[in-house]
């Protein structure tokens, strides 16, 4: 069975995120980059698939630069067979992103697309559902337990207030919750390995899909900063200042 | 004409708050963009809860009727509410950024070719609107263009819409559905019965340290607490090592890694294996006895005191407030 | 001199038991040649050692003799004293035989080439019956005291491991029994026949035969005589024929064995682990395979004499988990045992097949995985890395790389290690620290101390030092406030100090002892990189595991020359020079907590208690498991970042020991056992009793220091 599994790249999530002074984007002279860690569950998800099946491909894709081969290196490194980087200099909106990947999964013709639930820079949550739509899949979001039976797929998946199990024909898109499995670490050989599997690059200008921009974003600001801690004196106060000021309860 | 339809949520004809929420939303947005707000609710139960949402100032309530909607699902979900959207010329749906409004409002987004702003916070007057991006550190100023614009909205960002007075009129609508292409089975819900929620996913944690002094006290002065919050219960892992909970409750480095809205540690020194476990929480709040304590170094807000006394009251506080 | 006093030998011998007697010795050293031979392919078969053990011959062989004729290693312990009673009765009883040797046998010999050679009379002959009869009396005391000891007193560290763990053979099933009781049989029949020669041929010169002499009464008494004097001979002499074969055959091997493997000894810092040196080419990394070992690896498990002094302190031992390290190399020594027919076989198999061949033949092995089925993966992850087996091992077994090897397949090979572990690795990665805390706030610790960082300093090169923080004083909230105390001392001093700040990265301490090679590597030389740029004069470090990467570890890895200290000697040399005086008294009874990577790794552990005992009013008492003798918190070894499931807790029980001393002040020296003994100090409810305080906070109150 071929899985595709689309990357993003996005700063480690330690990192402390600051908005330049401009609000034109976020610092990134000291970011460290790594794989959205829901992506990296959704290779993990297409590995044990293939590993329990015991054939398959798995495929990587990632839409932006050619530093993002770093990400699709340490994917590869985890196991994943190869990887398509669809070039795009400039960074492109959800939609434009999802019409690139559908395009390049229409190519492949996977029976599954496994993707992270959202990436934890835009924390946008579309890619997945677009790319059912587009591809006209049935889709299973939030998954945290995939079964695979013949050509049917049945997937839990975590709503509110519970679970709530779907099932469908496969080709499908899978978007991957945090508890579906514990991503592994890539050992040395899988490391050695990746550097020579294939990585292909694609110009996204080349698959004649429409990659005008509809969402705008006009500045970036930096939310008000978090209140330096404080001492209160009462409980009163406290359950007080976390109704009226912190608005959690 | 900027016409909002609501996308209103309801499982079998009882909707969670989150569903006044988008229409309060949804009257903001239809405001501003000089519209109507339509409610759309599709499924089993739907005459009912139609019924009710009509009376929370909707321009009008649409129920869409067809028995492949009866159980939600994405794809019929999306194709019936674009078909809508053509026979109505909405400018924007709407929907709260509930599990199910995640996942179908990109799949209509797509299926209109209409750009979608995720979890917004905030609607402007100019039609900009505003979305926290890297989990809450940047807040950006969004601008959606095209006829058609799709957009989910943060619960806690907006009030529940109010009784309106007098009810809006219910109308019901048979989309046009592509039933050959409607591949996807709704195969069962497992309701967690739970009275707890999850420590991963809750929206507020509880967690209790070695300051306890004993198992007991985690059931007899914690638990009330926990409750009265509608929290999860989580622990250090000196309470642990103590043997006061079990394991899975700890919240740390070689425990579970919390970043609820609130998390209330209470008796806790905070070592740094428990603050890498929930440093990315929201609002922190600690109640301790020792002033030196390294946990008030990263608690937004600090209450030295003797916990035993300090969290029954805290209870009846808490009490007082929901009421 | 008179040469009437002395006594025929082989006195009532009939010829054929002499040539009994001589002729079993041609059987007896193709024995020991057959055993040395094994033994020798076998641990051929090993790979090579990281390190030259060939190198210092002269020191290796005084640390040889001194360790292992002198038995340099077994005072330290109990029952100590047992063993050497064993080594001078048994060396006394061969220098006594070969006197006799050389008076009679090669006497005539050497008298055909003008060599004569007879002393065996007179005085002499006196003295060497008085000599003789006392090594049969102290063997005999030996024996009992061991047989009591193993018999009676049964202490754990003799145990043995899970019968399915050992090979089914005569070897196993006679144990130590088999020797020992020979140990004790022959002395006996010695006395026995001493006495049975006196009292057969009239008594003559016997005063000094001490216990002979009354053993020859009693014969006399029961009417013994001369036919009973030739049997008992007879059997005496195959009771020590029996116990000659016993040294190739049974554990008593490690008598041939100890002072080789003490020779190949670690002369390297101990807990200094080998670098792997080619990623790049090599096709498998660590050790899964017995004969993946190296050839010093493989002679350790030969050298193994299963005392069990490696469990006598260890701390997973101790606390009732799986790994027991004697088990360890007992178990792997079956398994080796078990598989060197095949190994070998597969050996000879490609050499005959020439080099073409030479990797292509695969030993045919149905036997247990070794790191799963015979070490367990639940020992292999259990160790600490404290180091007290090595210190306890008289034969100089290196238990600790035998250890992070196995580590190093899992982890590097297959990627199985304790899930925890994933945070501390990536932290480190993505972030320099194994908590995986943002890389840009390294420094925020030292906000508003004015503290300069090398990138900034003008001519960093002629700072006294670079002071290295570590990942826990840089983070950890309470280890922080050590770090400000520190740096509050040396500016108190005057010492002109920077930081690298976010410069400074995890010295993958961690990921090394997780047997995570490669990251290590990696941090490694990024680290050395940026040291070397500012080209320190001085390193001090707060953390003993800071300490030892660098001043051990580093220097593998291209880290340039240079002094590295940990702080404890540093506060020292500061007050010691008069640079910081302690004046404020703290009234209080203390207890120094040694940490492993300092006293037992680098032996250091004057400098923590000289500068504690200058605090004036400061009463610094030791424990006797303290120094080189400490015990592990329970953090060392990566173990800080797994969790503790198996057994009681470590900390715990090293917090108990402590706590029998009763100290108001527990004194740590490393932010590890810092953050274990504090732990420990609130699961005991002890928070009101006892604080547990770094050296440098300590010294910092006592001087006065600047601390914000």
């Amino acid at each position: 069975m071929k899985i595709l599994v689309p990357v993003k790249r996005v700063p480690d999530p330690a990192t402390t995120i600051r908005v330049l002074p401009d609000g034109s984007g976020i610092a990134t002279d000291n970011v460290k980059w790594v794989i959205n860690p829901f992506d990296e569950i959704a290779i993990e998800e297409a590995l044990r698939i293939k590993e329990k099946q015991g054939s398959g491909e798995v495929v990587l894709i990632s839409v932006g630069q050619t530093a993002w081969q770093e990400q699709l290196r340490t994917g590869l490194a985890m196991g994943a067979d190869r990887a398509i980087l669809v070039k795009a200099d400039t960074p492109l909106d959800t939609l434009a992103i999802a019409r690139a990947i559908a395009k390049v999964a229409s190519d492949e013709k996977p029976e599954l697309i496994i993707i992270g639930k959202q990436a934890i820079d835009d924390d946008s949550n579309q890619i997945g559902q677009m790319l059912a739509e587009m591809l006209g899949w049935p889709q299973a979001t939030f998954a945290s337990k995939v079964e695979l039976a013949g050509e049917k797929c049945t997937v839990v998946r975590e709503v509110d207030g519970g679970l709530e199990t779907v099932a469908f024909p496969m080709p499908a898109v899978i978007t991957t919750d945090l508890r579906l499995n514990e991503p592994r670490y890539a050992s040395l050989p899988g490391i050695m390995k990746a550097r020579k599997k294939p990585l292909n690059e694609i110009a996204v200008d080349s698959l004649g899909v429409d990659l005008a921009p509809k969402l705008k974003i006009k500045t970036l600001n930096a939310p008000e900063k978090r209140q330096a801690g404080r001492k209160v004196a009462s409980v009163e106060e406290l359950v007080q200042v976390l109704h009226t000021e912190a608005k959690v309860i | 004409m900027g016409d909002v339809l609501v996308f209103a949520e309801h499982r079998g004809g009882h909707f969670p708050k989150t569903t006044l929420i988008a229409v309060n939303a949804g009257l903001e947005m239809a405001r501003k963009r000089g519209g109507q707000c339509i409610a759309v609710l599709s499924g089993e139960g739907a005459p009912a809860a139609a019924a009710e949402i009509a009376k929370y100032g909707p321009s009008k309530v649409i129920v869409l009727d067809d028995p492949k909607l009866a159980h939600y699902l994405a794809d019929a979900a999306a194709q019936a509410l674009a078909d809508l959207v053509k026979k109505t010329g909405a400018e924007t749906v709407l929907a709260t950024a509930t599990a199910m409004g995640k996942d179908l409002m990109p799949r209509l987004a797509a299926r209109l070719g209409a750009p979608m702003a995720s979890e917004i916070i905030a609607i402007n007057d100019d039609g900009t609107m505003v979305r926290p991006m890297y989990a809450g550190n940047a807040l950006a100023t969004i601008e959606l263009d095209g006829p058609v614009r799709v957009v989910t909205v943060r619960g806690t960002a907006f009030d529940a819409a109010k009784p309106a007075g007098g009810a809006a009129p219910v109308e019901t609508v048979t989309p046009e559905l592509d039933a050959a292409s409607l591949k996807m089975e709704f195969a069962g819900f497992n309701e967690i019965k739970s009275d707890r929620p999850q420590l991963t996913e809750a929206r507020i944690v509880v967690s209790g340290g070695r300051g306890l002094k004993s198992g007991d006290n985690f059931k007899t002065v914690l638990e009330p607490l926990v409750d009265e919050m509608g929290a999860a219960m989580g622990a250090s892992r000196a309470a642990v090592d103590a043997g006061f909970v079990p394991n899975d409750l700890q919240v740390g480095q070689t425990g579970k890694v919390v970043a609820p809205e609130l998390y209330v540690a209470v008796g806790i020194s905070g070592a740094i294996q428990h603050l890498a476990g929930m440093k990315d929480s929201k609002t922190i709040v600690a109640i301790n006895k020792d002033e030196e304590a390294p946990i008030f170094g990263v608690a937004d807000y600090g209450l030295v005191a003797d916990l035993f006394k300090a969290v029954p009251e805290m209870v009846e506080e808490v009490k007082k407030l929901k009421h | 001199m008179n040469q009437e006093v002395t006594r025929e030998i082989l006195w009532n011998v009939p010829t054929v038991f002499v040539v009994f007697l001589y002729g079993m010795l041609l059987p007896l050293t193709a024995a020991f040649i057959w055993v040395g031979m094994r033994w020798y392919r076998m641990i051929r078969l090993g790979a090579s050692t990281a390190d030259n053990r060939f190198d210092q011959p002269g020191r290796r062989l005084f640390m040889a003799f001194r360790d292992g004729v002198g038995q340099g290693f077994l005072g330290r312990e109990t029952w100590g004293w047992m063993h050497y009673i064993f080594l001078v009765a048994f060396v006394g009883l061969f220098i006594g035989t070969s006197i006799v040797f050389v008076n009679d046998d090669i006497r005539w010999f050497l008298a055909f080439f003008g060599i004569h050679l007879y002393f065996f009379y007179g005085d002499f002959y006196h003295v060497f019956k008085a000599v003789m009869d006392t090594c049969f009396l102290l063997l005999i005391v030996g024996v009992i005291a061991a047989g009591a000891r193993r018999g009676l007193r049964k202490p754990t560290l003799l145990n043995q491991p899970a019968q399915a763990k050992l090979r089914d053979n005569w070897e196993n099933r006679a144990g130590y029994w088999l020797p020992l009781t020979l140990l004790a049989l022959v002395p006996l029949t010695g006395l026995m026949l001493e006495g049975a020669r006196i009292n057969a041929d009239p008594p003559k010169f016997v005063e000094w035969a001490y216990i002979g002499r009354n053993i020859g009464l009693i014969d006399g008494a029961l009417g013994a005589g001369v036919t009973f004097h030739r049997y008992l001979w007879l059997f005496h002499v195959l009771l020590v024929y029996g116990l000659l074969f016993c040294l190739p055959f049974t554990k008593l091997r490690h008598f041939l064995f100890a002072p080789i493997n003490l020779y190949f000894r670690n002369l390297k810092p101990r807990g200094r682990l080998a670098p792997i040196k080619d990623f790049e080419n090599a096709e498998t990394f660590g050790v899964a395979q017995v004969e993946e070992y190296s050839w010093k690896q493989l002679l350790d498990m030969a050298s193994c004499l299963e005392c069990g002094r490696c469990t006598i302190n260890c701390p997973t031992v101790n606390t009732g988990k799986t790994l027991n390290p004697k088990f360890l190399v007992i178990s792997q020594r079956e398994h080796l045992l078990d598989k060197a027919p095949a190994l070998l076989a597969a050996k000879a198999a490609s050499a005959a097949a020439g080099e073409a061949s030479a990797d292509s033949a695969a030993p045919a092995y149905a036997g247990p995985d070794m790191i799963t089925e015979v070490a367990t993966e639940a020992a292999v992850w259990g160790c600490t890395t404290c180091g007290w087996c090595e210190e306890g091992c008289p034969v100089g077994i290196e238990h600790i790389q035998r250890i992070v090897d196995m580590r190093r397949y899992l982890t590097l090979m297959e990627s199985k290690f304790p899930q925890q572990a994933t945070n501390a690795f990536k932290g480190i990665e993505n972030q320099g620290n194994p908590w995986g805390l943002a890389q840009e706030k390294r420094a925020d610790w030292a906000e508003g101390l004015e503290i300069p960082q090398m990138a900034e300093v003008e001519n960093p090169e002629e700072m006294d030092v670079m002071y290295w923080v570590g990942c826990a004083g840089s983070y950890d909230e309470r280890n922080q406030r050590v770090s400000r105390s520190f740096a509050g001392l040396m500016k108190q001093a005057g010492v002109k100090f920077g930081i690298l700040g976010v410069e400074e990265m995890c010295t993958g301490d961690p990921a090394r002892r997780l047997g995570n090679e490669y990251l290590y590597a990696t941090v490694a030389g990024q680290n050395v990189e940026t040291i070397n740029k500012y080209k320190p004069k001085r390193i001090v470090t707060q953390c003993p595991h800071c300490f030892h990467n660098l001043k051990n570890e580093y220097p593998d890895f291209g880290l340039e020359t240079v002094e590295v200290m940990h702080e404890a000697e540093f506060i020292d040399e500061l007050i010691s020079s008069g640079r910081l005086k302690p004046n404020k008294p703290i009234d209080q009874r203390m207890t120094y907590h040694d940490p492993c990577y300092m006293a037992r790794h680098n032996r250091k552990w004057d400098g923590a208690r000289s500068a504690l005992k200058a605090i004036p009013g400061a009463k610094v008492k030791d424990i006797d498991l303290s120094k080189n003798r400490t015990f592990c918190c329970g953090a060392g070894g990566g173990c800080m970042w797994k969790e503790e499931k198996e057994g009681t807790r470590i900390n715990q029980k090293r917090f108990d020991q402590i706590a029998e001393a009763d100290p108001e002040t527990m004194a740590v020296g490393c932010p590890f056992c810092m953050t274990m003994m504090e732990d420990a100090v609130k699961s005991r409810s002890l928070e009101d009793k006892m604080k547990v305080r770094d050296l440098s906070e300590l010294v910092a109150e006592s001087t006065g220091a600047n601390v914000k």
